[in-house]
């Protein structure tokens, strides 16, 4: 996996459990995935799915009581895993940055966004004071904030939505990482702003030769942004691939109803298609497919093992894959 | 997003849980506190059925003795028991500060619910007002009043009571104010409750736990204040006893080696006070959650 | 801006307004009468009519009021029959050693609270945070004059380390500085204990409050150590709001400033109070009520304006 030089980010069988050793829950299932130069790939699942949660493993920020019970994370070729606390704060930021979902709280209110900025880069860099600020500067610039890149401070509660976020991004790229992880990043945005905000992580991945981790709930959005989806449902891999193959025929059950829940653009007065049931809680891991109690094909076999994850060139975990349309 | 619902729902389960907030599933501090609070009272009253000495017999052939088996406390300067006039102590002192407590939290509660139900101007000017009064500590409040009056049990009691309500009133006009706006009180309103029906049955009723933990708050000011005051020579007057005044007059003589004049004595205002500081600190997390 | 300190200025104006009132119909309302509140219960009969004549009593509450005003206005708080000086003459040195000892106990308990709140939100729901967390409240119930007789007798009685109380052995020379440190150094501490547990564990829960932020997560994901994140970004949060608490608790240094430095025989305002109120010196107890109420007003007007300019520097740039 890892004989490829382009590869950024590999995870591979990572399992996160909280709770007792004895009967862990697990919220995270042997995930495995690969991120290349260049590239964007999308971590589509419902809230509670584990792709947040996969984040912070990433960065090796677990909340408390969460546990990584197996799994590598390799960065650049490098594993992460096992590291101490303060060899992960040398690579936090500086070869990784993360975008969060709410640009307002994720700022420090009472900084300026150029001081925010210009943090990162002097605790990784060592910079000069002046060398750090003209270097927030310029990504204030990069990032499409030209009118903040004077000498004026700016606050981030003087900023709009949007600004926030592009200043946020601006802090992640702060020490040119090789890594973006963007968690939600346009779910806190109204309509128009989440478009400007995608365009920006597109060019940026484009010039910078950027690999992005792109997180969200909205297969639409991330089939519109990505070049590869991962759909998670319930901590699991339903389905990988390049959107051309998972968003254009998905051949698991969960991914097609995930495209037919997604409301008609312009607005019909067609009823909204809906999964019935809930996502399972947490809990031990389970006997058979996840998806089973929602699905709409389910055979007797789904509930006796857990499907494989299969196929190629996309990957799915299904017994009875749907057939094209 | 999920947050903020989270969040709402959680107030809306502490509206309803609030009762049961108080007197449902008291915290091991409180209970603690409570427990402490209690082993004082038990001192202060059942202790002199059982210990059975005269808190102002002078024994003047056992004059300053240090504790041993006949004064398990030892004695003061004019020879008197040192556990008997703690015991005795304990009791004016404890009374009064409940006294204290009960008028304060009365006054508080009148001040701040007129405050808070009546109309705006009223507000404005009540609260004016209880700026300028709350300008001048409570301690100070005190001196003030027992320069210029004489002081007895009953009229001490008087005193310190009118003189703790003010921060209590804003803790409650504040609350009132917030109870007002919220939607059964409006719905209430709408049915045609009146001000003091509105007023006993939901404002009070929701207030009721904040009530609680501020008289907790209310009776170890009490107890601080009038032993401060004692130990200055302006509360209780010799020969009565009091915690403070027992303090008061050990001063000088522990400074020459009567180390048992001042320890015990302060030893019980502190438990005292931290008694129901421990019983309002376990209450209020458990308001407020971890 | 100016508008909001005008209005800041406004309201404190009104509530010392406020205050003088109340100490104006205090006094009034006293059994015996203003002329016994002032000149004692010992006065003589005569001096007292002399002084009802003096003070106008015949003339309606209005205009006694209104004698009041004038009178405070030119500086005129009565005389000090047991201290044998006008009392407005007294307060200067009195007041210049309250404000150096509650200077010095504020600094303390202002240091060590922010010290400690920031440990004790750090490490909250752990076991420093707990013990800190039972240090306050033990702390916050040790009455000032227990803890400064038991200082007393241990320090100064029986190691004989540090002086029992006053504020100074020697006036001037070689040493004075020193000399003062010593004969402020218990009383300062008895005052800065409880003041301490009560600030630090208001900051604490801000500190807790502030660990719980989106952007202290996102300052981890950047890579900062965890002291930066502590000081440069927690503490710069975390603070705002105890400035107006330290404003605050400007009547709590005076309530443990009475006691201190009566325990401590210390030359201050509470001494002062102490003194006069046991010997019934009431020119000298009115006007301390009413330059506490006042120090009081300017404490919280002060915190009302730092408030502000920390707040000027972030919101109207």
């Amino acid at each position: 996996m890892n004989a490829n030089p382009d590869t950024i980010l590999a995870v591979a069988g990572l399992t996160l459990a909280r709770g007792p050793r004895h009967r862990p829950e697990i919220l995270v299932d042997d995930l495995s995935l690969t991120i290349q130069a260049g590239e964007m790939l999308a971590l589509v699942g419902e809230s509670g799915s584990g792709k947040s949660l996969s984040a912070a493993a990433v960065f090796g920020l677990l909340p408390a009581g969460v546990r990584r019970i197996a799994g590598s994370i390799r960065l650049q070729g490098q594993e992460l895993t096992g590291r101490s606390e303060r060899a992960l704060r040398a690579i936090r930021g500086r070869a990784m940055g993360l975008v969060f979902q709410n640009p307002l709280t994720a700022l420090n209110p009472s900084l300026s966004v150029q001081a925010q900025i210009a943090e990162v880069y002097r605790v990784h860099r060592q910079g000069s004071r002046t060398a750090a600020r003209a270097r927030a500067s310029a990504l204030l610039a990069e990032v499409g904030l030209q009118d903040l890149s004077g000498p004026r401070d700016h606050y981030p509660h003087q900023l709009s939505g949007g600004m926030r976020q592009r200043a946020m991004i601006a802090m992640a790229l702060a020490c040119d990482p090789p890594l973006l992880v963007a968690d939600e990043p346009t779910t806190a945005l109204d309509v128009l702003v989440q478009a400007q905000i995608l365009a920006l992580l597109a060019r940026l991945q484009r010039e910078r030769g950027l690999a992005i981790l792109f997180i969200t709930h909205d297969l639409r959005l991330a089939a519109r942004t990505a070049d590869r989806l991962l759909v998670l449902y319930a901590g699991a891999i339903m389905e990988e691939g390049a959107v051309a193959d998972v968003f254009e025929a998905p051949r698991h059950p969960y991914t097609k109803a995930l495209k037919a829940a997604i409301p008609p653009l312009p607005a019909t007065s067609q009823r909204l298609f809906e999964i019935p049931g809930l996502p399972p809680p947490p809990g031990p891991p389970p006997s058979g497919c996840r998806f089973a109690p929602r699905c709409g094909h389910v055979r007797p076999d789904c509930r006796d093992a857990v499907p494989p994850l299969r196929g190629a060139p996309a990957r799915f975990a299904c017994f009875h894959p749907c057939q094209d349309q | 997003m999920t947050e903020t619902r989270d969040a709402t729902v959680g107030r809306g389960v502490a509206v309803r849980g609030r009762w049961s907030a108080v007197v449902g599933d008291i915290s091991s501090l409180s209970l603690l506190g409570g427990a402490l609070f209690t082993a004082l009272g038990l001192f202060s009253w059942v202790g002199p059925l059982l210990y059975r000495h005269s808190d102002l017999a002078i024994h003047a052939h056992h004059i300053l003795k240090a504790p041993d088996a006949r004064f398990p406390l030892g004695t003061d300067a004019l020879g008197r028991d040192v556990l008997a006039r703690l015991m005795r102590g304990g009791q004016t002192t404890l009374a009064i500060s409940l006294g204290a407590t009960l008028i304060g939290l009365l006054g508080g509660l009148l001040y701040g619910m007129t405050s808070g139900m009546g109309p705006s101007w009223l507000d404005r000017t009540l609260m004016r007002l209880l700026d300028a009064v709350l300008a001048i500590p409570t301690l100070v409040m005190m001196i003030f009043f027992a320069a210029i009056v004489p002081l007895g049990p009953i009229s001490l009691t008087l005193l310190l009571g009118l003189v703790s309500w003010p921060g209590l009133a804003r803790v409650v006009r504040n609350e009132a104010l917030a109870a007002r706006g919220r939607d059964y009180v409006r719905a209430a309103r709408q049915f045609g409750a009146g001000p003091l029906y509105i007023a006993r049955v939901h404002l009070l009723r929701a207030m009721l736990p904040l009530i609680v933990v501020n008289a907790t708050f209310l009776m170890a000011d009490m107890i601080l204040g009038l032993s401060g005051l004692s130990f200055l020579g302006l509360g209780i007057q010799p020969p009565h006893a009091s915690w403070g005044g027992l303090l008061n007059s050990g001063a000088g003589l522990a400074v020459i080696g009567s180390w048992w004049l001042i320890v015990f004595p302060g030893l019980a205002i502190f438990l005292a006070i931290l008694a129901m500081n421990m019983v309002g600190q376990g209450l209020l997390a458990r308001r407020e959650g971890p | 801006m100016m508008r909001v300190l005008a209005q800041r200025l406004a309201t404190s104006a009104l509530s010392l307004v406020l205050l003088v009132t109340m100490v104006f119909f205090m006094i009034y309302a006293t059994p015996g009468g203003p002329a016994y509140s002032i000149l004692g219960v010992h006065a003589s009969p005569l001096a007292v009519a002399a002084l009802d004549r003096q003070m106008g009593l015949e003339h309606p509450l209005w205009q006694q009021y209104l004698t009041w005003w004038i009178h405070l206005l030119h500086g005129n708080l009565g005389y000090s029959f047991t201290q044998h000086a006008p009392v407005i003459d007294l307060m200067g040195s009195y007041l210049h050693n309250t404000l150096l000892l509650d200077a010095v106990a504020a600094g303390l308990a202002i240091t060590l609270s922010i010290a400690l709140g920031l440990l004790q939100g750090a490490t909250a729901g752990r076991g420093l945070g707990r013990v800190i967390g039972a240090w306050q409240i033990v702390t916050y119930s040790l009455p000032s004059f227990f803890v400064g007789t038991v200082l007393i007798l241990v320090f100064a009685a029986d190691l004989g380390w540090l002086p029992p109380g006053g504020i100074r052995g020697s006036t001037g020379g070689p040493g004075f500085a020193a000399d003062l440190w010593r004969h402020l150094l218990l009383p300062a501490v008895t005052l800065a204990l409880p003041l301490t547990a009560g600030l630090s564990r208001y900051f604490g829960q801000q500190v807790r409050h502030e660990y719980r932020e989106d952007y202290v997560r996102a300052a981890r994901a950047r890579g900062l150590a965890p002291l930066r994140i502590a000081l440069a970004h927690v503490l710069r949060n975390a603070v705002r709001p105890l400035v107006t608490v330290i404003g605050l608790s400007v009547p709590a240094l005076f309530v443990g400033g009475v006691l201190t430095e009566s325990v401590f025989n210390y030359p201050g305002l509470g001494w002062l109070l102490w003194r006069s109120a046991l010997e019934q010196d009431y020119p000298t107890v009115t006007a301390l009520v009413l330059l506490i109420g006042l120090l009081t007003i300017l404490g919280n007007l002060l915190a009302d304006i730092i408030n502000s300019l920390l707040d000027v520097q972030v919101r109207y740039d």
